[in-house]
Order: structure tokens, then sequence, then C-alpha cells
């Protein structure tokens, strides 16, 4: 289940709370999950390719790293479970997909 | 308009002098276009491009635009993790120059930024006044 907290100042403890994505994301490994296909599809008009490549939505393969701090957030999200993860560097796009997925 | 055509990946940016954020999507090109601007720079091209990943590096904003008062186009990629510092350095810059930022947040420069949209193809990225 997503939980979702707003006004994250007041609200999370910081120490529990991870801000870089960027840095989380290199920590994690991503297996391909639907959940993880429908995030890197929708965010990115791509396709998972494998836990370190993708098909970008120009049909070329590249590093996972190369995918946006807004689909790395979500990807986070799914593979970091008991920890909260700051969508501040992610777009609206990003977000709204994170939701309602 | 700056326009850099010589090379792979061409860069057309449409926007005068002042500040700009990127509208908020994800995904659209904006840390491509820093990568392509912090290469362009090597290449002797009079662009730049700062991160919050240079700032982890320990690269100071502040001694790269005072040695760089000119140049083209200034690009602030992830001003978001940065939690509100060189406002004034920013807004001081884009006086006489571009001055685009990738922030997500409400964060107000002047009160009245301009925004701008990003377009990308295989070989070229696009940036537009809205």
């Amino acid at each position: 289940m997503l939980h979702i907290k707003i006004d994250v100042e007041n609200s999370v403890d910081k120490s529990n709370c991870i801000k870089d994505v960027e840095k989380q994301f290199e920590k994690i490994v991503i297996t391909g999950t639907e959940a993880e296909r429908q995030a890197i599809e929708l965010v990115e008009n791509g396709k998972y390719l494998d836990s370190y490549s993708y098909i970008d939505r120009f049909g070329y393969k590249l590093p996972i790293t190369e995918l946006s701090t807004g689909c790395k957030t979500i990807l986070c999200v799914l593979n970091t479970p008991n920890q909260w993860i700051d969508t501040i560097e992610s777009g609206i796009n990003a977000v709204s997909v994170l939701i309602y997925m | 308009m700056i326009k850099i055509d010589k090379y792979l990946v061409k860069i057309e940016i449409d926007l005068s002098n002042g500040i700009y954020k990127f509208d908020g999507n994800s995904s659209t090109g904006k840390t491509r276009l820093y990568k392509e601007l912090k290469k362009l720079r090597s290449f002797g091209e009079n662009v730049l491009a700062y991160s919050y990943f240079d700032e982890q590096f320990g690269i100071k904003l502040e001694d790269l635009l005072k040695d760089n008062p000119n140049c083209q186009v200034l690009l602030i990629d992830r001003y978001d993790m940065m939690y509100g510092k060189y406002k004034k350095l920013l807004l001081d810059y884009s006086k006489h120059n571009i001055v685009i930022v990738d922030c997500k947040k409400s964060t107000t420069f002047t009160g009245h930024d301009g925004m701008c949209s990003i377009n990308m193809t295989p070989d070229k990225i696009t940036v537009l006044e809205m």
C-alpha cells in the first residue's frame, strides 16, 4: 500500500526520509516486475530491458542510470519498503503515475 | 537565440536574458541538456551547466560564475536539492545572461519567473519560452 505524507518538513522523521533519489537508486536492483515496467513505460515512454538497461522513447538502448529522476523515484518507492522517499525532484507526471499505479 | 549546430546533438535555446524555470514534468530532457552543455563547455563553447552533482563534488557555483561572467546560457540542474541556495547569485547573473533552472518546487526567484519548455529528439534539443 502506498503511504503519502504532505508537508514533509513537519510530518516525517527526516532521518527516515530518503531525499537524494539519485543516490538511493544506485543501491537498488530492479528486476522487471509489472509495476517497474509500467513506471518506465508511463514516465519515459520506454521499455524495461534488464536490470542494467532500458529502451528509450527513440528506440535506443540506454543504461538504467539514464532514467529520469522522477522515474527513479517511483522505482525507489517500489524497491525500498518501510522508508519514506521524498518526491521533491519528481515532476507532476511522475507523481501522478506513482499515485495511480 | 542560441544555436549550436556543429556537433552531433544540436542545441537551440530561444530565450532572452533572464531567469526561467522548466515546466514541471519529468523525463523531458533536462539532465540530457545539462550533460550536453557540459560537453560543449569542454569543447570550448561559451555555455555553463551546474548540477547538484557538481555541488557534491565541491565545485562552487560562485567561483564558476565569477570566472565566467558572460556566457550564452547557464543551466542549473537538480536545483530542488540545493534548497533555495544561490538565489541572489542566479538573479544577478540573469541580468546579463540566460539562466534556466530545473526546479519543481514552487520556488520563485523574481515573483514572475519566465517558464520554458524543452523538446528533444535523438539529434536535437530545443528550449522555448512558454
